[in-house]
């Protein structure tokens, strides 16, 4: 406490100097001016002071009150000064008592007042001896002094510090009271009378060279949390103290002994030091917390600390521009934003301040930018409860609010685009019947935007009809399966009739009790118009359909039948379910069954028409020929959706064609006896005329001969076609040299024309199966048609190659050609090219039907390539082993 | 060749053909004799002895393959090469069949038919 003294003495003065003039003036008053604090010790005194009770200076420091005032005791005193402090107190006599003893009255004015946030009283004091001579308060006052003197040295003795007395060089104890004997953990027997290093010789090294110098000096030694080694219980520790050493005079003024007054704050210090490892602790975890943290100091928010977080993420701005600087003055732009208002608050007030995703624009060393910030300002306290700084705690959540801010604007799209789309949302509490939709819904309802409708006046604008039997049960529907789903009528606002689609999604809560539904609204009026035009349209494709003779059906992209017309089922006499259950493949004739399976594969992997001529079996048990084509149904990208089919009964054409075809063959079997006839007398003749003169005889003998040829050939030909027709056509399979058949008909049509060449270009010698006959007959075909339609051209060019077990022999002309539209018909039945002149190139076209399927019953392929004006070519490919 | 064959039967009911085959045959020098029937066919055999019969495959309320695969039975006749002519190309198979030893489809070349008729005497000759 002494020490305290002393320094506010200082401190005091310190304040003071601040107005030298003040000071001067104060110093040199011709009165006493006394600056006396609450514990009654003295703040200021002035020279007058002094000179009137007599002590120096450094004396003064350690008085108080009750030490110069024989009326005010401390007890007095405190409650003088409280009075001070509430109310003004007019001038009161009291006893000053100088070093000496004397006793004087004085005159006294004071005030209260309050510096540096401590309170003082201010007095000034007058000598009124000469005045008050004799008074009887005198006899008062000497009484007092008595006591109060006793009382000193009781207080002395209790006095919580330690006071000690050491006398002369040796520094033998004189006096010490309960106190210092406690802190040195001595008796009193062991240490008055004795020399102090005598008794505490751990001291000695510290304390001897300082009471030295103050019996040198005569300046007292303050000593504040001084640390000194003590042994007590035993045990050599360090204790802190503050204390006074202060000289002690004799009646010559020499320095006669020291007096100690000692206060141990052992504990106070090891706690501050404590907490100040815990305030190092502290802060080192500030300073590395990813919390920007700073710490302001004073009104100008001077920035006294910050962390790492603070100036790597929101400052961006090095140490050094900011340590030591207002924060105003680093941030200018502060200025213009809310937080300098702030913080005036925070520090005028005493309150925290804090703010969640508050908006801050900070200029950092890589520009502006903006932040949502969480932040705190928490006032720092002074231990007298002043505001002296504030500490700043800030969250950057910018990424989470832009994160939030775009998800909100999402949603808002989202809420925009579902109404853009005609797709309004709603809710539907159903413990309290709240309905929350979106705009768009009752623009829905025939209402403007804006309308809220309750969930009653949705159901009374839903059709009547459709209440009970679609809204309801959809609702019963949904509790138990948590899918709530109708299309229902609703009569709008302008009473127009619309259909919508509601549907959404049960919640229930733990006991699956039902709780809300969320869902959507959609107008499908549009839609549904849609459905039924489509509905129509397909009632009326059903009805044309069902009325054709035909059977139609149709098939998926995988080949499988799905739909038939009434005549496919009138026909068959199957149900549905067996037609759809691959019914129709059994209705076909077994001996077609699997040709018609392959040629209906064939056609669904390739998208190739189908076309086929088989036998479909009758409710009655009757099988009849039907011609079936089918093609597919193609998107605008050419992808195939669906097929589409039809059969027709064809069996009375077949009947017809069988009747013709007998006749044909009976016909041209009739044609052949006289044939015979004729050709016979016509050989005869040639013979028996060879060497006449008569040319024309022998021209036109030559002429009947070639035309009964011709005549002879084309009746093979009808007989071949009608044997096709009726499966009558024979082979002879036997192994036989291609490349010699080749040479051999080749020379065979030479013969008949021979103005024409023919290139042979046939090296491989090869044994193929074949029926040299019907093969043959097939290289006649294309030679004589490569010769037929040659008009001008003169060239024929025959190739054969072996490929992959295959031969191929190619006949290639160079005449009028064959355009694409008709290359796939020449092998059809009497197909003939349509010529520039037809009287030019005669002939029944049968020859290449006839070709196509001799090389069809050879396991091979006949093929055409042909350009209008340049000439055709005409191959076939048939396995060496058939 | 010739030679081994001097005398032809011809078997068959249409007069055209017997005329023109008859005329071709005698052209060659062969000796024709002709049967538009097949009323008492087997003693007209007998009596006229043919070095070759030709004959038809259809005749008028006849099967030539029958009548043929009869005659190649009988002993008497076995011996007779038989040409079989017929409209049905075809047909050869089953009149080879029924015993004829050629076999010439209508209409036919000349040429092929004096080759057939020589060919049929080479299978006597073997006989």
């Amino acid at each position: 406490m002494a020490n305290l003294v002393g320094d506010e003495v200082k401190n005091g003065e310190d304040a003071i100097n601040e107005t030298e003039l003040f000071r001067f003036m104060a110093d040199h008053a011709g009165d006493p001016f006394i600056l006396m604090r609450e514990d009654g010790s003295f703040a200021y005194l002035n020279n007058k002071a002094l000179e009137k009770w007599g002590y120096t200076r450094e004396e003064a420091q350690f008085l108080k009150v009750p030490d110069v005032d024989a009326i005010y005791n401390s007890e007095k005193y405190r409650e003088l000064f409280h009075l001070c402090r509430q109310s003004s107190i007019p001038p009161f006599k009291t006893f000053h008592k100088n070093k000496t003893g004397h006793i004087y009255p004085v005159e006294v004015t004071l005030s209260g007042l309050r510096a540096g946030g401590e309170s003082f009283i201010f007095a000034i004091t007058r000598d009124v001896t000469t005045r008050k001579k004799n008074e009887p308060d005198i006899i008062n006052a000497l009484r007092k002094i008595e006591e109060s003197e006793k009382r000193f040295l009781n207080t002395v003795q209790q006095a919580p510090l330690g006071i000690a007395i050491f006398s002369g060089n040796e520094f033998i104890v004189t006096q010490a009271n309960n106190a210092y004997l406690l802190i040195i953990d001595r008796s009193a027997d062991e240490f008055i009378g004795h020399p102090i290093f005598d008794v505490i010789p751990e001291v000695k090294e510290i304390v001897e060279p300082i009471f030295k110098e103050i019996l040198r000096t005569g300046i007292p030694f303050y000593g504040n949390e001084f640390a000194v080694p003590l042994k007590r219980s035993e045990k050599t520790e360090k204790a802190y103290f503050n204390f006074v050493y202060h000289p002690l005079k004799d009646e010559d003024g020499k320095i006669s002994g020291i007096m100690v007054v000692a206060m141990e704050v052992t504990n106070t210090v090891i706690s501050k030091h404590l907490l100040e490892e815990s305030e190092k602790h502290f802060r080192n975890m500030i300073m590395q917390s990813p919390i920007p943290m700073t710490i302001l100091r004073g009104n100008e928010y001077i920035i006294e600390s910050a962390n790492k977080a603070m100036f790597e993420n929101v400052w961006r701005k090095s140490e050094e521009d900011v340590i030591g600087k207002s924060i105003l003055e680093v941030f200018p732009e502060l200025k213009e934003q809310k937080y300098p208002e702030l913080l005036k608050t925070v520090f005028t007030s005493g309150e925290t301040h804090s703010e969640k995703e508050s908006i801050a624009y900070v200029e950092g060393n890589d520009g502006m930018k903006r932040f949502y910030l969480d932040f705190e300002y928490a006032p720092l306290f002074e231990p007298d409860g002043k505001v002296s700084g504030i500490m700043i705690t800030v969250t950057d959540v910018t990424d989470k609010v832009e994160a939030r801010k775009k998800l909100e604007d999402a949603e808002e799209r989202l809420l925009l685009a579902t109404d853009g789309t005609g797709i309004s949302t709603w809710e539907l509490d159903l413990l309290t019947e709240r309905f929350v939709h979106s705009p768009g819904l009752a623009v829905i309802f025939g209402h403007p935007p804006s309308r809220t409708i309750t969930h009653e006046q949705l159901r009374s604008q839903v059709h009547p009809e459709d209440i009970h039997d679609i809204v309801e049960k959809a609702f019963e529907q949904g509790i138990k399966t948590d899918l709530y789903k109708y299309e229902a009528r609703v009569k709008k606002s302008d009473n127009t009739i619309c259909w919508i689609r509601k549907q959404g999604k049960v919640f229930f809560d733990d006991d699956g009790k039902p709780l809300k539904i969320i869902g959507t609204l959609r107008d499908i009026t549009e839609e549904k118009q849609l459905q039924q035009i489509l509905q129509e349209s397909e009632s009326k494709f059903r009805l044309l359909a069902d009325s054709l003779p035909q059977q139609i059906w149709t098939a998926d992209t995988q080949g499988n039948l799905f739909y038939f017309n009434q005549n496919v089922y009138d026909y068959s006499g199957l149900t549905p379910d067996q037609l759809e259950k691959g019914g129709w493949i059994k209705m076909i004739h077994p001996d077609d069954r699997d040709d018609n399976i392959k040629a209906w594969t064939e056609s669904v992997k390739t998208g190739k028409d189908f076309l086929y001529e088989h036998r479909f079996l009758r409710y009655d048990g009757e099988y009849r020929w039907q011609l079936s084509r089918a093609v597919p149904q193609k998107d605008a990208e050419g992808n195939i959706q669906m097929w589409v089919g039809s059969s027709t009964d064809i069996q009375e054409i077949k009947e017809q064609e069988q009747q013709k075809d007998y006749f044909i063959s009976m016909a041209s079997h009739e044609l052949k006896t006289p044939l015979t006839s004729i050709k016979g007398y016509v050989q005869m003749l040639q013979m028996m005329h060879e060497k006449s003169e008569d040319s024309f005889l022998r021209n036109t003998l030559n002429t009947m001969d070639r035309q009964i040829k011709t005549l002879t050939k084309l009746i093979a030909e009808l007989l071949d076609v009608s044997k096709i027709k009726s499966g009558g056509l024979n082979f002879h399979k036997e192994h036989v040299e291609i490349t010699a058949l080749i040479n051999e008909i080749v020379a065979e049509v030479k013969h008949i024309n021979p103005n024409f060449e023919f290139i042979v270009r046939a090296n491989e010698k090869v044994m193929v199966n074949l029926d040299r006959d019907r093969i043959g007959q097939v290289l006649i075909n294309f030679l004589t048609n490569a010769v037929k339609y040659s008009p001008d051209s003169k060239t024929v060019e025959i190739r054969s190659s072996v490929k992959d077990d295959n031969v191929i022999v190619e006949v290639r002309d160079f005449g009028i050609g064959i355009g694409k539209k008709n290359q796939e018909k020449v092998f059809e039945r009497f197909y003939r090219v349509e010529g520039r002149d037809e009287r030019i190139f005669p002939g029944f076209g049968i020859g290449l039907f006839i070709a196509s399927e001799i090389i069809r019953r050879h396991d091979g392929k006949i093929h055409l390539e042909s350009e209008v004006g340049k000439g055709s070519v005409f191959s076939f490919k048939i396995p060496i082993q058939s | 060749m010739k030679n081994d064959i001097r005398k032809i039967m011809i078997i068959d009911d249409n007069e055209d053909i017997v005329t023109m085959t008859k005329a071709m045959l005698e052209m060659r020098g062969y000796e024709v004799s002709v049967k538009m029937n097949i009323v008492d066919l087997e003693n007209a055999i007998t009596q006229v002895s043919p070095d070759l019969i030709i004959m038809d495959m259809l005749l008028a309320g006849a099967d030539g393959r029958e009548i043929c695969s009869n005659l190649k039975k009988d002993s008497r006749f076995t011996s007779i090469p038989v040409l079989m002519i017929s409209a049905h190309p075809n047909a050869e198979d089953e009149c080879l069949q029924a015993g004829a030893n050629t076999f010439l489809g209508k209409p036919f070349e000349m040429q092929d038919f004096f080759n057939a008729v020589e060919k049929s005497s080479l299978v006597k000759k073997g006989n």
